[in-house]
């Protein structure tokens, strides 16, 4: 085997490497797998750190540039080129900070949280399909499912740090978080439903695999929609209520110090990160990409290519949007995103049983007639909101009217009256 | 010679009998929540030790995800529980008797159904997909499917009528 021929399934044949030496070694089979999964386990750990060693980094540099500044630097540091290892220093530094439990709090709970957090943001990245067969963790048949019932125990662990915490600040961002994640959960799932009806599985790996176009192009309306419920689950602005840092500190881990701190902060990156890729994985078409077929390894680059893209956007929207009010946030998710996401999954549910009962077999067709439907629908939303924007217009008129006339401007050269 | 499946069973039952003993003694509203789902959890243990992974995340997504979370928004709704009081809400005798009650009930019960020791049915290996078949089956379940959805609706409407601007 050349090398070229050993990179081209790098991850496959590392992994065949290994058995065969620990078989050489006289291990007996099961005590093989036994070492060969937990090292593979171990790499999967290890990738979310890494990779978010480098995305604060570049999340700051962006922002930096954003708002028209440097970001970290290595001037009179040793940080490298473009202050590169700033992240490692800061990790570092965060390791060395004494971890103070606030008088009062509820201690167990209090250490328990940012654990919990920290190790359900590790445990999504078993699911992710990085490449063909054999490059991911394990190919659960109910994948995608798997994932989002985790996130209510992200959801479980941001209530326990803020009821632990004993703050008012911690208790209003955990009110917050809750009302946000659930209510964002519907459309969320709804826009799930609707690659996994394309697919006909949950397994993220099918998922894939059927995704000879990329099911953004037959699925245009639950990507946009799945996006923008995705980033309210991750709290990224502007939807940033629950840690909202100009109101109430840091929301729900307000009271956290050191590396618990730190815990937080990593799982919040570690969970934008995988939040992009599972969008990748089921939008745009996740391993997928030139040259996979004859070098599979090269799915695991498509895949974080795409994801990292994805992260991009969400720091674009971190640094250039405001931060809406929580009404407006759940109102902006009842009355527009699942009504839409409702609509969109009974159009795309009717149009699909329609076209495998007429029998139409290859979805590159099926995806155009989708394409099709779903932009019917974008049009009608959009007449509708022209409706009912014209509708608001009118009722504002009507109520300011009689206002205007009681409270018409004084004519700027009419002189007061003395002593008004 | 004990499995290590068994094992595994004896683990999680005892950490669901500790947890839920825990969560009926506890103090804390709060931490008598945090101590079921720590029983939920366990739960979904025995369903991936059945090898039915999708009950488990069912198990997972609706207990944890939406009835635990549904305590805490009542727990954090409800005047004084969130102020950190240390004081019990049982009343331990009204408790005593509920709990006898429904634990001879259900003991009884179990006793009594003769338990078919076979599945009921050839499961196929693509068990999720004859799961949804089987739901919408005419045949089979589809009338106890859609009046269950009918339901749900009902509670949807009647929530929206509480909750209406007057």
């Amino acid at each position: 085997m050349t090398f070229w021929q050993f990179m081209a399934n790098f991850f496959v044949n590392v992994r065949l490497w290994l058995t065969g030496v620990l078989t050489g070694w006289g291990l007996g089979p099961f005590q093989v797998r036994l070492v060969v999964d937990a090292a593979g386990s171990l790499t999967l750990v290890a990738l979310p750190f890494v990779s978010v060693l480098f995305l604060i980094w570049l999340a700051r540099k962006v922002i930096a540039r954003i708002q028209d500044r440097l970001g970290p630097t290595n001037a009179g540091t040793w940080a490298g080129p473009f202050a590169l290892f700033q992240t490692v220093a800061d990790a570092v530094k965060i390791l060395t900070k004494e971890l103070i439990v606030p008088r009062g709090a509820d201690r167990a709970v209090f250490i328990i949280a940012p654990m919990l957090v920290l190790a359900v943001s590790l445990a999504i990245w078993m699911v992710i399909p990085f490449g063909p067969e054999g490059m991911q963790g394990v190919d659960l048949d109910l994948g995608i499912f798997y994932v989002v019932a985790l996130g209510s125990l992200t959801l479980f662990s941001m209530v326990m740090a803020g009821w632990s915490s004993r703050n008012k600040y911690a208790d209003v961002g955990t009110f917050r978080a809750v009302s946000q994640i659930v209510s964002y959960e519907i459309p969320q799932m709804m826009c799930l439903i609707t690659p996994v009806m394309l697919t006909g599985s949950l397994s993220m790996q099918k998922i894939v695999l059927t995704q000879e176009l990329p099911f953004i192009i037959p699925l245009p309306i639950p990507a946009v929609v799945y996006f923008l419920a995705m980033l309210a689950e991750v709290g990224r602005l502007p939807f940033e209520q629950a840690e909202a840092d100009a109101e109430i500190v840091a929301g729900y881990f307000t009271e956290y110090s050191g590396m618990m701190f730190g815990s937080f902060y990593l799982a919040e990156f570690i969970n934008n990160f995988s939040a992009s890729l599972i969008f990748s994985t089921l939008f745009l078409g996740g391993w997928r990409g030139p040259w996979v077929d004859v070098a599979p390894a090269l799915g695991a680059v498509w895949l974080l290519l795409k994801g990292l893209l994805i992260f991009i956007v969400l720091v674009f929207f971190w640094g250039s949007m405001p931060r809406l009010r929580i009404d407006q946030i759940l109102a902006f998710n009842w009355k527009f995103l699942v009504p839409l996401a409702l609509v969109t999954l009974l159009v795309v549910g009717l149009v699909e049983k329609i076209l495998t009962t007429v029998g139409v077999e290859a979805f590159t067709t099926r995806a155009w007639v989708l394409l099709a439907a779903n932009v019917v629908v974008g049009l009608v939303t959009l007449g509708v909101l022209r409706l009912y924007e014209r509708r608001e217009a009118r009722k504002r008129e009507a109520r300011s009217f009689p206002l205007q006339v009681l409270e018409a401007p004084r004519p700027l050269d009419s002189t007061y009256p003395e002593g008004s | 010679m004990i499995t290590l499946q068994q094992i595994f069973f004896l683990i999680i039952a005892g950490v669901m009998l500790g947890a839920a003993i825990m969560m009926v003694s506890a103090r804390q509203v709060f931490h008598s929540t945090l101590w079921m789902i720590l029983t939920f959890l366990g739960v979904a243990g025995f369903y991936v030790l059945l090898g039915s992974s999708f009950m488990a995340g069912l198990q997972l997504f609706i207990y944890v995800g939406a009835i635990s979370v549904l305590t805490v928004i009542a727990i954090m709704v409800t005047r004084g529980m969130m102020r950190h009081h240390r004081h019990s809400f049982n009343d331990p005798l009204t408790a005593a008797i509920a709990a006898l009650a429904c634990f001879g009930g259900l003991t009884w019960l179990i006793v009594q159904i003769p338990w078919p020791t076979r599945p009921l049915m050839d499961i196929p290996p693509d068990d999720l997909a004859f799961l949804g078949q089987v739901l919408i089956d005419p045949n089979r379940y589809m009338l106890l499917f859609e009046v269950a959805s009918l339901l749900l609706f009902v509670v949807l409407v009647g929530a929206l009528y509480i909750v209406r601007e007057r």
